[in-house]
């Protein structure tokens, strides 16, 4: 206990509390607690210390200044601390405050900064008693070392209750070391600040007045300190408990002393704190050096050069505290038997009251603080660094034996060399310093030294410790000096002599208060006082032979040995009286009754005698009987004479037996230890071995704890950015799943292995995923895209990392655009695939109308230009025959007179006049056809008739040219049908006079009716109309249909026709869905082919089955395609089929692969314009017969466009088709308008006119 | 029995009448193919005789038939067996489960056309 108290504050400012504030870098929230909390009108200036990165400009006084309304200043160096202003360090210094001002100085590089400890020892020396520190959430122990000077100058320390601290190392810290006054929340340690605030302005005064008044409240206070920690402060300085005593009536907020007292009542926590506030004690290693030089030249060199190497040395610290004392005067011991060369044992014993004191002085580790007050050659030499703390080495430590003493009660030491007992007595009241110099007295060696503190003096015991150096308050012990008025201290009595203290009669009426604690009878006490005094020396002890109380003076008979004191009456007892002892005591037990002997002549412990020795048996306490307590007395022969009952104490006879039990007892015994000794040995190497491991591992965990505390800062920095971060992100990822949901785009994100990582919403109409799909690879997701395969396309992207882009349709028709690219990261690595989906339905609708509209514009623009064409032809055609009407007209107005000339004129003008209405009939009849929606009717006929007809009207015309004309009506052909007959009959005309015009005489016209096919209700009517006639040119084919076309040749008879007919006929037969196919070689004849669909008339009742119009049909332009349908299902072939008859194609069947081919082969070239292929069948299958196909001979095998129509789209068949030269691949169930798509596409890709 | 009420019957009408070019006649004569097609007895055949590969392409072939005639339940029903076939370890213990929903998606549909004759 080595402090100061009564120090006095010169400056002006100092009279207010002045805060300092501790936090690490994590303490951010524990402050902006503490000042939301805090009012700002304490009148306190509060100065924050936080660890700063000093790599980055601190926003703290702008983060702080959000939460208080004092004004929040950063420090500059030399700045003027101001009332209710709360002042910030800057980053990267250190601050101390000197005179109200703040002094910042650069932090060291490369080593562990602890500006806390820093500037709390600054305040301590600043402020002294008006010094508060707070120290708040934090890693590490910054703050801990700076607390010890606040504490040592009176001053208050406050941590953060660790439970409420984010980081709670630095208050854990802190409040290990018992010094704190209070723990508390950030919120509460703002309402005891505005409460110390309130009561020093309010009370201040009043305080200090009942304080010089109420001597019996204190009284109070002693007694409760005593019940609970059996120490009594009665003599202790009253000014320094009265300090803390204020102290913590303004943490407990009591006003006054008596409410105080009263609490002290009620909390026994609250006695033990304020115990232990009393008792608390700091130091520092060679505190007052010249002194310790003093110490070391004057005593320790003299007790070392008095010493024998037999003989240990031994001193006394008393009041060791934290062991900063004791290690000084063991390296003092070292220092001086190194430079006089000799080797010693030195035994220090250190104690004190404070048991977590001697706890921590044990450990022996000191923060770096101490290089203050220890030089470097002491630090280096005596000291082990670790890290950032010091520890004595273990030479130093064995010295030193650490152990809880109280001075007056225990017992003290023996036979000692030196006792350093220093800042003790300051404490004391004189009473009670005397008490201690005659505990010294009786434990100094003579010649012994005694080392006190700075301010304390011997008192009146100048002749039993004569000064060797004042001014370091040394002095010598001189044994033979009787202390006089001292009392004899029974520290053996344990309990009695404190009893004895507090029984003072000052004290006594106030001891009824305390229930429980003053039960001990006045008479007994005076009694026992007596007895002490004037009986023969006399030692009670009991069954165990321990002692139990002590008479009179037996100084003589009884010695303590050094070290742990024992109360075994054979430990104490003097060596030459321990037989005696034991015989007498051993006789008096087994008869049960007093024994005595005689003439007892011994070597004491003062001087030899001879006495006489009492074994009194005297029954317990209480009388229960249950303990036998004996009495023994000595009796000193001279003094009281013989006793009557005594026996002579023979101590041959009593001796040899006794020898003999002894002897006995001690082989056993001898061998006892001896096992008990070797198994210590190897435990103890074990011991040793594991202990050495755990320094080791504890070395390395500490360093690990070090870098650990300091990456934990930087990373709670890092997470504080990161928060923010986190926050920013989040908010893009609102905006981005907005964005993704109301912009109806569908998303999935796959990873490398297909799994599903996100999606959007929208996606979940055409993917059967849900959330918890998450995670689940797209091979298990089902889809609405029949005709692709999104897992394969999924794997190309990823091999290739080229984008997919395609157009993809659902079952029900919704077309989408899908892109299926590779996931970049910013670091391109592909972590998947992104899957869009954006539906085009409405879009592709549009351009499918837009397409036919441009199809509709286009076609009315070639309408528009034949039509133009056309009357400028008719123009052309009727100018003729009009100039030469009116060159008759002209001649014949001439001929008037000569009427012959003039009938030949007239008949001239009949003939072209007759001429040019044929040419208005064929315009009229050309017009017709554009009509043909309005005229085209439809009605049931029979196809006999029709032929009839046509035959009728012809025969004549082709007998007279000379012609032989034949009509086939083939086998099967219905008898009705319903279709346009006047169109027939037309068209069959106009093909049938083309023939007759061109075909010579002698030559002959064939026309051959049959039904191709029939599919449902229809069926496909082929007209063949052929000739031997001239023929047309290759190169005029593509022109017959045209209207005027005529061929310009020799052989043509031009007069006749003016090459409307056939086009006229054309254009009926496309009216009705047909097609035409011409074959013609010159000179060799023509053949057309005409094919119509027709309405079978089947129903017997007259009506056809269905009135189909021709308009109803869908354009396709398919009529005329010849297809081969390939399957082996005769049900399939038939539906097949039928579609393609619907929309006018005709088509051949086979039933396998074989076949398929062989079909294929023998038919003429290019008679097929498509092949639908099934793939699955048995034998030859669709793969092979497609390879044979295109590998055969036949000029179109490369191109004929082939399309599989297959029950499945396995991924294996299509790959294998492709390979094999499919060229489109169509699935089951068949989709007319996707087949008849595919049809046209791949036709036409072949260069065929539709 | 309406050409409406095929749809009790596993067949959707409206698709297949479509198909048809909603042509009843035709649809009428093309469903009594169904009567004569071997397909299902085939099937069964090599179904009786544990022939899978066998079993495999003549369901094929049927599973082509029903989705042309929009027989949805014996679709549903082929499709799963064939699924199962196609599989490179095939579960054998699973198929006659699997035939016997064949069987009947087959004879409910076989009923239903031959009440529309």
């Amino acid at each position: 206990m080595t402090m100061n108290p009564n120090q006095k504050n010169d400056n002006e400012h100092k009279e207010n509390y002045i805060v300092g504030i501790g936090a690490s870098a994590g303490g951010l929230e524990a402050l902006q607690k503490l000042l939301t909390a805090l009012p700002s009108n304490t009148g306190y200036p509060y100065i924050v210390v936080q660890h700063l990165s000093p790599d980055y400009k601190s926003l703290l006084g702008e983060i702080l200044s959000k939460y208080t309304d004092m004004p929040v200043v950063q420090v500059e160096d030399g700045m003027l601390i101001k009332p209710d202003f709360v002042y910030v360090i800057q980053p990267g210094k250190n601050m101390k405050i000197s005179n109200g001002k703040l002094h910042l100085s650069s932090q060291k590089e490369k080593e562990l900064n602890l500006p806390i400890d820093m500037f709390f020892r600054s305040l301590a020396e600043e402020a002294k008693e008006h010094a508060i520190a707070i120290i708040l959430s934090g890693t590490g122990s910054d703050g801990t070392n700076g607390i010890r000077s606040i504490k040592e100058n009176d001053g208050m320390i406050i941590a953060q209750e660790p439970d409420s601290a984010k980081f709670d190392g630095m208050p854990r810290s802190a409040i290990r070391t018992g010094l704190v006054d209070a723990q508390l929340t950030p919120e509460e340690i703002a309402l005891e600040l505005q409460h110390i605030s309130n009561a020093t302005m309010e009370s201040g005064q009043a305080a200090k007045t009942e304080r010089q008044v109420d001597e019996e409240l204190m009284r109070r206070i002693y007694a409760i300190l005593k019940k609970i920690s059996n120490v009594n402060f009665t003599h202790y300085k009253q000014n320094t408990i009265l300090r803390r005593i204020e102290r913590r009536m303004m943490l407990t907020h009591k006003e006054t002393l008596q409410e105080y007292v009263d609490y002290l009542y009620e909390s026994s926590e609250e006695v033990r704190t304020l115990s232990r506030e009393v008792l608390i004690g700091v130091t520092n290693f060679f505190r007052d050096p010249e002194f310790f030089q003093s110490l070391k030249d004057n005593a320790i060199q003299d007790i070392l050069l008095r010493s024998t190497a037999e003989e240990s040395i031994r001193a006394w610290v008393a009041g060791c505290s934290t062991g900063e004392e004791a290690y000084s005067i063991a390296i003092l011991f070292c220092e001086v038997m190194e430079s006089l060369k000799i080797k010693r044992t030195v035994k220090i014993f250190a104690t004190d009251l404070d048991v977590e004191a001697v706890t921590f002085a044990g450990k022996g580790t000191y923060s770096e603080n101490i290089m203050d007050s220890v030089s470097p050659a002491r630090l280096s030499h005596y000291f082990t660094r670790q890290n950032n703390s010091y520890t004595i080495n273990r030479d130093i430590r064995k010295m030193i034996v650490f152990s809880p003493h109280n001075v007056f009660q225990d017992p003290p030491f023996g036979r000692l060399d030196l006792i350093s007992c220093r800042n003790m007595l300051i404490y004391f009241q004189p009473v009670l310093q005397n008490d201690l110099f005659a505990i010294f007295h009786t434990s100094l060696k003579d010649g012994g030294y005694l080392f006190l503190g700075k301010s304390e003096a011997i008192g009146v015991y100048t002749e039993a410790y004569p000064v060797v150096d004042a001014a370091a308050k040394l002095f010598r012990h001189r044994a033979d000096v009787k202390i006089a008025g001292a009392k004899a201290i029974p520290y053996l009595q344990n309990g009695l002599m404190d009893d004895d203290y507090l029984d003072d009669p000052d004290t006594h009426p106030n001891r009824r208060l305390i229930p429980g604690e003053m039960g001990a009878d006045e008479q007994g006490a005076i009694d026992t006082t007596l007895l002490e005094r004037f009986m023969p020396a006399c030692l009670v002890v009991d069954d165990k032979n321990e002692l139990i109380h002590t008479y009179g003076e037996n100084s003589n008979y009884v010695h303590f040995s050094l070290g742990k004191v024992s109360n075994v009456l054979y430990d104490v007892i003097t060596e030459d009286l321990k037989i005696p002892v034991s015989t007498l005591l051993k006789e008096a037990r087994e008869k049960c009754q007093m024994v005595q002997y005689k003439d007892i002549s011994f070597t004491g412990e003062r001087e030899n005698a001879v006495i006489n020795l009492t074994a009194l048996p005297i029954s317990g306490r209480r009388g229960e009987g249950s303990e036998n307590y004996y009495a023994l007395v000595f009796t000193d022969t001279k003094q009281r004479g013989e006793l009557e009952d005594a026996v002579p104490y023979e101590i041959d006879r009593v001796a040899s037996q006794r020898i003999t039990d002894l002897e006995q007892d001690l082989s056993d015994v001898q061998e006892r230890l001896q096992r008990s000794v070797s198994e210590q040995e190897c435990v103890n190497e074990e011991l040793q071995a594991a202990n050495e491991e755990l320094l080791t591992a504890n070395e390395e965990l500490q360093s690990s704890n070090e870098e650990l505390q300091s990456v934990n800062e930087e990373l709670y920095t890092v997470n504080t950015e990161y928060q923010l971060k986190l926050t920013e992100l989040a908010d893009t990822n609102d905006d981005i799943a907005n964005f993704l949901s109301s912009t109806l785009i569908g998303v999935i994100f796959v990873d490398n292995k297909l799994s599903i990582r996100r999606y959007t919403d929208y996606v979940a109409s055409e993917f059967s995923v849900m959330d918890h799909d998450i995670g689940r690879s797209l091979k298990f997701i089902s889809y609405h895209f029949p005709t692709v395969d999104i897992t394969e396309i999924c794997d190309n992207v990823l091999k290739t990392l080229v984008p997919d882009e395609r157009e993809v349709t659902t079952r029900k028709n919704k077309v989408f655009f899908m892109r299926v690219a590779p996931y970049r990261t910013t670091e391109n690595k592909i972590l998947g695939c992104v899957i869009t989906l954006v539906d085009t339905t409405t879009q592709k609708q549009g351009l499918v109308k837009l397409k036919n509209t441009e199809q509709r514009l286009d076609l009315a623009q070639k309408a528009s230009e034949a039509k133009s064409d056309f009357l400028s032809k008719i123009a052309h055609e009727i100018r003729m025959p009009m100039s030469e009407l009116t060159d008759v007209a002209t001649k014949a107005s001439g001929q008037l007179e000569d009427k012959e000339a003039l009938g030949r004129s007239l008949d001239k003008m009949t003939d072209t006049i007759q001429y040019m209405n044929s040419i208005v009939s064929d315009i009229l009849e050309m017009t017709k056809t554009d009509q043909f929606s309005i005229e085209a009717p439809i009605e049931p006929f029979a196809m006999r008739d029709l032929i009839d007809r046509v035959s009728a009207s012809m025969v004549p015309q082709m007998d007279e040219a000379g012609l032989n004309f034949e009509v086939t009506m083939k086998e099967g052909l219905e008898d009705n049908y319903v279709g346009s007959r006047t169109r027939l009959q037309q068209i069959l005309l106009n093909f049938l006079s083309n023939a007759l015009k061109y075909t010579p005489k002698g030559g002959h016209v064939i026309l051959e009716v049959s039904e191709e096919a029939v599919v449902g209700s229809k069926a496909s009517i082929s007209f063949v109309v052929s000739d031997n006639g001239i023929g047309i040119s290759e190169e005029f084919i593509p022109e017959i249909f045209k209207p005027f076309a005529r061929e310009n040749r020799n052989d043509a008879n031009e007069s006749t026709s003016m090459g409307l007919g056939l086009s006229i006929a054309y254009n009926l037969v496309k009216l009705m869905n047909g097609d035409i196919e011409v074959e013609s070689k010159v000179g060799q004849g023509t053949t057309f082919h005409i094919h119509v669909m027709l309405d079978r008339y089947i129903h017997k009742d007259g009506t056809p089955a269905k009135l189909n119009t021709i308009k109803d049909l869908p354009d396709y332009h398919l009529t005329g395609l010849h297809a081969l349908v390939v399957d082996d299902n005769k049900m399939n072939r038939k539906i097949l089929g039928a579609i393609l008859a619907h929309e006018g194609m005709t088509f051949d069947e086979a039933a396998e692969g074989a076949s398929a081919v062989q079909t294929y082969v023998d038919a003429p070239d290019r008679k097929y314009d498509c092949i639908l292929m099934d793939i699955r069948m048995p034998e030859v299958d669709g793969i092979e017969a497609t390879t044979e196909i295109r590998n055969s001979k036949k000029p179109d095998a490369k191109t004929i466009p082939i399309i599989v129509v297959s029950a499945n789209g396995f991924p294996e068949d299509r790959k294998r088709a492709k390979e094999a030269g499919i060229d489109s691949y169509r699935t089951k169930p068949i989709d007319k308008e996707k087949l008849f798509e595919s049809i046209r596409e791949l036709v036409k890709r072949n260069g065929k006119k539709l | 029995m309406t050409l409406e009420q095929l749809n009790d019957y596993g067949i959707d009408f409206e698709k297949g009448f479509e198909r048809c070019m909603n042509d009843e006649e035709f649809y009428k004569e093309y469903l009594e193919m169904f009567l004569e097609d071997d397909c299902y007895a085939r099937a069964k055949d090599a179904y009786e005789h544990q022939d899978y590969q066998k079993m495999f392409q003549s369901l094929h072939e049927l599973k082509g038939v029903c989705s042309n005639a929009e027989m949805f339940e014996l679709y549903e029903a082929v499709y799963a067996l064939v699924e199962l076939l196609r599989a490179d370890d095939i579960q054998t213990d699973k198929i006659p489960e699997y035939f016997d929903k064949i069987t009947a998606a087959y004879n409910k549909a076989s009923e239903g056309i031959s009440l529309i004759r």
